[in-house]
């Protein structure tokens, strides 16, 4: 089993995207978001991807509806189908005789805020450890946080949810994403009714979604208007490998 | 990519149905029923289908069991999950093809909002017609499937539209249906479906909570789920002879039972 056989069967099992990162690549992170601190034996973290459709974006950019997006946008693509994904890269895994942790992509700002429990033991960090999902993929080299914080992605831009495998398999590592998606760009800034002042994100009315306690009441930007303005601003600079006969805005 | 690689894409990936609405056709709808008032660049709208196991009614149908066949595997499986995957993966190779793909549930309208009456556009985009109880048909199902649609940019080719003449001379649903909601012209008076107590179940937008789907400003397209109500049973059954997906044995084994608006038992000769 390498991480080759695996991308190939993530593909198969529907991941869009798919990244290694070594353990090695994790040293300094707080144990209270660490890998290691849900699975001590983790080799490789695997980040797996499945994009957020354009079209499901497209009723929040013409304000027609917003269900569309929360359904194939948010929930079921996170909810239903990622899950499958990476539960049958597990199954490849197991079948392999390693082991494979499946992980949820909990926004770990809004699960922060939230207490949960006290650590069992001395030296233990307190339940649930989550992991920074968006920085993972960055390790993994999918691609690179941007401005407003969500990861941006060379095929997708901000378009994608992301889930996580740990494993005890040593498999080799993606190279880091070299790109400078920002590089002075300060479209997510410019579009964002309050300046991208995180804080305010829950006042938002062009097209967050707050979710429910089962997600820390985390705020949904993909389909909000920086998530927009970015990946309007990244078609315009030429700067995804992925392209649409159309542009999503061309008429700016 | 044209309208048969779409299609192909569409078996391929799992569904029983693939029609195509071409854009010549959105000129005979009205603004707030017109796929440009969701998305503008719209040029076509696929529709896909997948199929409600027969067998996924015997429950309601014995009356022995109304949650763990058809609940799961009428409505959740191929509803929620099957069907709303595979639009998604279809949409995908839309949008690998350098087209944009905006997913839409059948039971999926907004409060206030212009919406797409998702048994038009599968008219229109040649699946079947609508029959007299109000359900959607086609001449390989009947009445047994479940519907989503990707509106594109992409121009493709529309198929030709069907009109079926399966509801001619039947009444079966009108007959069966013991409080008269059916009228003759094919009217259906749902508010007295809701107080039916022969197989129908809760709305979709109220299934969005069971299927562990957040709220939303959600008004469901089909006001009561009735494919496994004593009137789609009928419309199955007087359609078992003229659809393609047949089977060795009839549906029907029993009497059937039927209960009035009080919960009252009234039998039907078989």
């Amino acid at each position: 089993m390498n991480s080759n056989m695996i991308r190939a069967a993530a593909r198969s099992f529907g991941a869009d995207l798919c990244g290694f990162a070594p353990i090695e690549r994790f040293t300094g992170i707080d144990p209270k978001h660490h890998p290691q601190s849900i699975f001590p034996q983790t080799k490789t973290v695997i980040v797996l991807g499945r994009r957020i459709l354009r079209g499901a974006v497209r009723v929040v950019e013409e304000q027609s509806a917003v269900s569309p997006y929360i359904d194939f946008g948010l929930s079921m693509l996170e909810d239903q189908f990622l899950p499958k994904t990476a539960y049958d890269v597990v199954l490849l895994i197991e079948a392999n005789h390693f082991d494979g942790v499946p992980i949820f992509g909990y926004d770990v700002e809004a699960a922060d805020k939230v207490y949960m429990a006290d650590p069992v033991a001395d030296g233990k960090p307190a339940p649930n450890v989550y992991i920074d999902i968006a920085h993972a993929a960055e390790l993994a080299g999918l691609g690179k946080i941007g401005r407003h914080g969500m990861l941006i992605t060379p095929q997708f831009g901000t378009l994608q949810r992301l889930s996580l495998v740990l494993t005890d398999a040593e498999l080799t590592g993606d190279p880091l994403c070299k790109i400078d998606f920002c590089n002075g760009c300060s479209a997510c800034i410019d579009e964002c009714p309050f300046a991208l002042k995180r804080e305010r994100c829950a006042e938002c009315k062009t097209g967050s979604v707050p979710t429910n306690f089962g997600h820390f009441n985390a705020i949904d930007r993909n389909g909000a208007a920086c998530s927009r303005a970015c990946l309007n601003a990244l078609e315009k600079r030429d700067l995804l490998n992925r392209h649409f006969n159309r542009n999503f805005r061309d008429d700016k | 990519m044209n309208s048969n690689d779409v299609k192909a894409a569409a078996k391929g990936l799992g569904a029983d149905l693939c029609g195509i609405m071409s854009y010549d056709r959105f000129a005979s709808l009205p603004p707030d029923r017109n796929p440009l008032t969701i998305a503008a660049r719209t040029r076509s709208v696929i529709v896909i289908g997948h199929r409600i196991l027969r067998g996924a009614l015997r429950g309601v149908e014995e009356a022995t069991n109304f949650v763990s066949v058809y609940d799961h595997f009428g409505i959740a499986a191929p509803g929620w999950k099957f069907l709303t995957k595979n639009l998604a993966e279809l949409g995908a190779f839309v949008e690998d093809a350098g087209f944009e793909a905006v997913p839409l549930r059948a039971g999926h309208r907004e409060a206030d909002k212009n919406w797409v009456d998702y048994m038009e556009m599968a008219h229109l985009a040649g699946l079947g017609s609508v029959g007299k109880g109000g359900f959607f048909l086609t001449p390989e199902f009947g009445h047994r499937q479940r519907l989503a649609m990707l509106l594109t940019d992409a121009e493709l080719e529309g198929d030709p539209i069907i009109d079926l003449n399966f509801c001619q001379n039947c009444d079966a649903c009108i007959r069966a249906c013991p409080n008269g909601a059916i009228s003759a012209n094919g009217k259906v008076n749902f508010e007295i479906c809701r107080n039916c107590q022969n197989g129908v179940y809760p709305s979709r937008g109220a299934l969005a909570e069971i299927a562990g789907l957040q709220g939303s400003d959600e008004v469901p397209d089909d006001p009561i789920d009735r494919y496994a109500a004593v009137c789609g049973r009928a419309c199955m059954v007087a359609l078992e002879k003229h659809i393609d997906n047949t089977f060795g044995t009839s549906f029907r084994k029993r009497k059937v039972w039927r209960l009035d608006r009080d919960g009252k038992y009234i039998s039907e000769e078989k």
